[in-house]
């Protein structure tokens, strides 16, 4: 039987809490199902990005991890770029019932500042990172601005919009992200151009 | 123990105090007040079912605030049950309500202490139990009669309407009074207090003045089987917001005092003999490892279980879980399954 009533306490305090850049919200009526942003921080290939995270509690919840996972395509050794699965010890054995959702997601936005290589989730990102570490932060910046601005979020059905009107997608994107996503100018731009 | 004024000194908790307050009596698992309130020998203080649900059936638990190992389940320290009865008495007696209702569903008691200070139910059913834990939160009948003395004199007069519990509660709000949160050994307010495994509590420098390694409780002669005691912070602080001249003054006697974290906590722990999901009653020990016996009387679905060195000696206990066992009780012998290769029954 999920704790209720701590759920809601931690959701109230989280909404309360405008500095930490965590946010959780709510997925239609239960409260086993949440949806978590992180930004990420700032100094790293990971700023100006919001980061959406798939949050399930089970039953037993807070005396087991909460499970988390990446939903915004992240370029990170620790993080899946398939799957946005996470490795983090305190989402696994490390866990303790005096950790909160916020801990665990300001965990999380640690994580984007410091991976850790040795003990990788995505090995090839890992590798990237620890042998070509300039090309990893060019991708992992790319990742973000692709996928992890608020601007990009139905970034794919603008570009669809675009293609069906007869542009390329490059093109499509590269006016998308030159209007900082705004589909109106984008096309002006393409029209003009 | 001195007592100046019958209400001079009554701390009537103003709103702003109360908040503070309340910050330091939180679970930080269930995130409520405190219920029945555990401290664990790292000086980390839970509910009772939170506590006892954080805790692994199968191997060292580690605390989850401090992550140090530990493997007793430490009973309910009465003085902090008693501190919340009077600081936070709407909240208490309402967490109280909520977790009677949960333990109805799981069918587990945890031990009843008295929810109102210094009464005596009315209830026969009760009465045993609340006798002897109201003795035992007080020290000796004669705090009693303190206690009473402390009242304001209207409330003296209304002292009969508090055997009626609930409906006189609040009239009690605030009515801590530094005699509730005194030292067994110096008879002064807590200093830097230390909750054995017991729920005993007493100022570090009074205890590990008596020797440096704590092994039994100097008041109920427990065994205090960590052998490890660190401050509990969360009351010190409580106790020097609540009290902050008191505390002041007990701090000015002990310039050197200075909190000790060296302490490193032993967790011995053979997998061999382990009894998986199964406590001893009597010191704690969960989950319990060696010789295990069970009684065979105790009717309550949960059993009454004791330790190898439990079992020797032979003072009577009460169970963790409120069972009913008698010193009288037939116990057996139970073999560890593991060490039979038997299946795992639990």
């Amino acid at each position: 039987m999920l704790d209720v009533s701590r759920v809601q306490k931690e959701l109230v305090e989280v909404a309360g809490d405008k500095v930490s850049g965590v946010s959780i919200q709510l997925l239609g009526n239960s409260l086993s199902h949440l949806q978590g942003t992180i930004d990420g921080p700032s100094g790293t290939p990971y700023e100006g990005g919001v980061f959406t995270i798939d949050i399930q509690l089970p039953s037993s919840y807070p005396f087991e991890p909460p499970k988390m996972r990446f939903i915004t395509k992240v370029w990170h050794p620790n993080i899946s770029s398939q799957n946005g699965a996470i490795c983090l010890d305190i989402l696994k054995d490390q866990w303790s019932p005096a950790l909160t959702l916020k801990t665990a997601l300001l965990s999380l936005q640690a994580l984007l500042s410091t991976p850790e290589p040795k003990d990788p989730q995505d090995a090839v990102v890992a590798e990237q990172y620890l042998k070509h570490n300039n090309t990893f932060i060019a991708t992992a910046r790319y990742w973000t601005e692709a996928f992890a601005k608020r601007s990009s979020i139905g970034l794919h059905e603008k570009i669809q919009k675009i293609v069906e009107m007869g542009f390329s997608e490059e093109a499509a994107r590269a006016a998308l992200q030159s209007s900082g996503g705004d589909e109106n100018a984008a096309l002006e731009k393409l029209c003009v151009g | 123990m001195s007592i100046d004024g019958p209400c001079d000194d009554d701390v009537h908790l103003s709103n702003r105090l109360l908040n503070e307050v309340k910050e330091f009596l939180t679970c930080c698992i269930c995130l409520e007040i405190l219920h029945k309130p555990v401290v664990t020998a790292c000086g980390h203080i839970f509910c009772f079912w939170c506590c006892h649900q954080a805790m692994s059936s199968y191997k060292p638990s580690q605390c989850p605030i401090c992550q140090r190992s530990f493997t007793y389940f430490p009973r309910i320290c009465k003085l902090l049950h008693s501190v919340l009865v009077k600081a936070v008495p709407e909240e208490y007696s309402s967490r109280n309500h909520e977790i009677r209702c949960m333990e109805e569903e799981i069918k587990l008691c945890s031990p009843e202490l008295p929810m109102v200070d210094s009464v005596i139910p009315s209830d026969s059913r009760t009465r045993d139990a609340s006798t002897v834990l109201d003795a035992d939160v007080l020290g000796n009948s004669d705090n009693n009669e303190k206690d009473s003395n402390n009242l304001q004199p209207s409330e003296r007069d209304n002292n009969d309407s508090y055997r009626d519990g609930e409906a006189s509660i609040s009239t009690r709000q605030g009515n801590l009074t530094v005699e509730d949160v005194c030292c067994s050994l110096c008879n002064q307010l807590l200093y830097h207090p230390v909750v054995l495994n017991c729920g005993d509590v007493f100022c570090e420098p009074c205890l590990k003045g008596q020797s440096s390694k704590v092994s039994k409780c100097p008041s109920c002669q427990a065994p205090h089987s960590p052998g490890f005691v660190f401050v509990c912070l969360e009351f010190d602080k409580f106790l020097n917001s609540v009290f902050p001249s008191e505390y002041k003054n007990r701090q000015s006697q002990y310039p050197a005092a200075s909190i000790d974290f060296t302490g490193s906590p032993s967790v011995e722990f053979m997998s061999e003999d382990l009894h998986i999901s199964v406590g001893c009653d009597a010191c704690g020990m969960f989950p319990m490892r060696g010789d295990r016996y069970r009684c065979k009387d105790c009717e309550e679905e949960v059993g009454f279980d004791l330790c190898g060195s439990c079992y020797s000696d032979s003072s009577s206990w009460i169970g963790r879980f409120n069972q009913k066992h008698q010193p009288t009780h037939r116990m057996e012998q139970i073999q560890s399954p593991l060490s039979q290769d038997d299946e795992i029954s639990e």
